[in-house]
């Protein structure tokens, strides 16, 4: 397993240095401007019926209550080009091995060597579970670099790690979902593609849901079902209920993409 | 019945609606080196490749060194090494870090084995694959195959894209691998003259189905010899048993002659002969005859 990581880590590192500066600039660029404009946005999002409602959806919250300071700068963790780094990052990732290599040709070379399809399929799992990990925690620093101006609204560090579970979370599902989808695929764009209409019907459901009945109904077959930073944020605790169900089934995608990886041709 | 190295028996191998192979059946003793022929789409690469384990068979069984070659794959591996025909690498891999990472999950050194190899192969081991030519990734490919001393090398057009030096080179080192380690070679090629350098046994493959193989010298034996028999008047009647005429221009005839040369002198000699040209029997005739 050696050989095989050492490929998917020279394969990622550079992906993921890049992936690391740009979250950090992204969350520190959404969550810093909220602390100049508070009393406008918070003004702006309380009187529009349409942007609270939108909002609302987005973050998995019913904001017909009060809305925080908090709570608006949290809207950060639901940010699309947020979910679509993490979420992208995990999805390209995954598709590495056995779809990528095979359409490359890149696969003999490893293959010609004495390293199980499965050990290999690990290695580049174990690698993307960490650059996920890696990535998500760029974030949080992002985020809590951007927030100092906020000064006692600001949530904390400590606040922000059951949003940031979550997130990472969802990640591991999509890295599984992936991971299986690519297993049955020969080209990278196949799979990336699969995994770009999931994301995007779980966003339109997100979004659609507060105002289309239709979509509440269907909002269990989208992922932002299971993310709901305003929701953690709001509670205060960890919803380890949701961040276990979508790490088991992750897990249980990727041992499934792993069985069914022993029966196919390379 | 010596031992053998690649055992196939009944192999079909289909692609949607597409079947590559048709109830192959392949033997290569150990130790040999053995040319697999045939043209494009007879089968050839994915044989290589289910004997790498890279490819399921729907049905039939295939056993290298005595391992199941799909089941037993990484087993069967440490023992094995692959160039293929198209050779790519991922751009930022060297001949080094490939040597390392060979290294890596062989759990031995291949490293200094390597290099030498480069050396002779004239290959830049610090070079990525990214901006290397065609030859040079065969190079890297070989290299990488051979640095592990393996007891069997499984080689999928394995010169192709290499200078004419360094086929020599090429097959300097697997000739040296079989005198050294008894490395048994199956090969597959277009090149028949490389074929005749480096094998002394040939399969041919048509349609997923092995049509023949056999010793080189029986194989060629089967294309007789050119001839160019030149006549100052062109004898009539019958012609003798082994003699096949494919042009006569001029009183010149060009064709080929099957068997022992003294019973064709033997009818010439009463013909008004004017000149007679014997070559060597040809592989390239013996192969194609299979495919006409």
């Amino acid at each position: 397993m050696r050989g095989a990581w050492r490929i998917a880590w020279i394969q990622n590192r550079a992906l993921l240095g890049w992936l690391a500066l740009v979250m950090v600039i992204l969350t520190w660029l959404l969550a810093a401007p909220v602390a100049p404009m508070r009393d406008g946005v918070l003004r702006l999002v309380t009187d529009t019926p349409f942007l609270k409602k939108l909002v609302g959806g987005v973050m998995g919250l019913d904001l017909t209550g009060e809305v925080t300071v908090k709570l608006l700068v949290g809207s950060t963790w639901a940010h699309p080009f947020l979910l679509a780094l993490t979420w992208g990052y995990a999805a390209v990732a995954a598709c590495r091995f056995p779809s990528q290599e095979v359409e490359d040709h890149t696969v003999d070379f490893l293959m010609s060597q004495p390293v199980s399809r499965v050990s290999v399929l690990a290695a580049h799992g174990l690698l993307a579970l960490l650059g996920l990990a890696w990535l998500v925690g760029f974030a949080m620093i992002g985020f809590d670099l951007g927030c100092r101006n906020l000064g006692a609204d600001a949530p904390s560090m400590l606040e922000m790690i059951p949003v940031a579970t979550c997130l990472f979370a969802t990640g591991l599902w999509v890295l599984g979902a992936t991971t299986l989808v690519a297993v049955h695929c020969r080209t990278r764009s196949r799979v990336l593609n699969v995994m770009l209409v999931f994301i995007l019907w779980s966003l339109i459901l997100a979004y659609l849901k507060p105002f289309v009945p239709w979509a509440g109904k269907l909002s269990a077959f989208g992922l932002l079902e299971y993310y709901r930073p305003g929701e953690i944020l709001r509670s205060a605790a960890m919803p380890w209920a949701t961040v276990g169900g979508l790490s088991a089934v992750g897990f249980a995608l990727w041992a499934v993409a792993a069985w069914r990886l022993r029966f196919r041709d390379l | 019945m010596s031992e053998l190295a690649i055992r196939a028996v009944g192999v079909w191998k289909a692609f949607g609606s597409r079947a590559a192979l048709q109830g192959l059946n392949l033997e290569v003793p150990k130790g040999e080196i053995c040319g697999l022929l045939g043209p494009n789409g007879a089968g050839k690469t994915t044989t290589l490749r289910t004997i790498l384990g890279c490819l399921r068979p729907n049905r039939g069984t295939v056993e290298a060194l005595g391992l199941d070659c799909w089941s037993q794959s990484p087993a069967l591996r440490k023992k094995l090494g692959y160039c293929s025909a198209d050779v790519r690498f991922y751009p930022w891999l060297t001949a080094r870090k490939a040597l390392e990472i060979a290294s890596a999950c062989r759990r031995h050194d291949v490293l200094g084995q390597g290099l030498k190899l480069a050396k002779r192969l004239d290959l830049d081991p610090n070079l990525g694959a990214g901006r290397m030519s065609r030859g040079n990734l065969q190079k890297v490919g070989l290299v990488v195959a051979l640095a592990s001393k393996p007891e069997l090398l499984v080689l999928d057009e394995p010169s192709s894209g290499l200078d004419p030096l360094v086929q020599e080179t090429f097959a300097d080192l697997i000739k040296e691998a079989q005198d050294r380690d008894g490395t048994t070679v199956l090969i597959s090629s277009h090149t028949f003259s490389e074929v005749a350098r480096l094998c002394r046994t040939v399969v041919v493959v048509k349609a997923g189905r092995v049509v023949a193989g056999e010793p080189l010298d029986a194989f060629r034996a089967r294309a007789g010899r050119r001839v160019v028999l030149t006549f100052a008047t062109p004898p009539q009647g019958d012609l003798p048993e082994g003699l096949q005429v494919d042009d006569r221009t001029d009183g010149v005839w060009r064709g080929r002659w099957l068997g022992e040369t003294g019973p064709l002198l033997a009818w010439c000699a009463d013909k008004n002969l004017l000149d007679l040209e014997i070559s060597a029997p040809l592989l390239d005739d013996a192969f194609l005859d299979f495919y006409r």
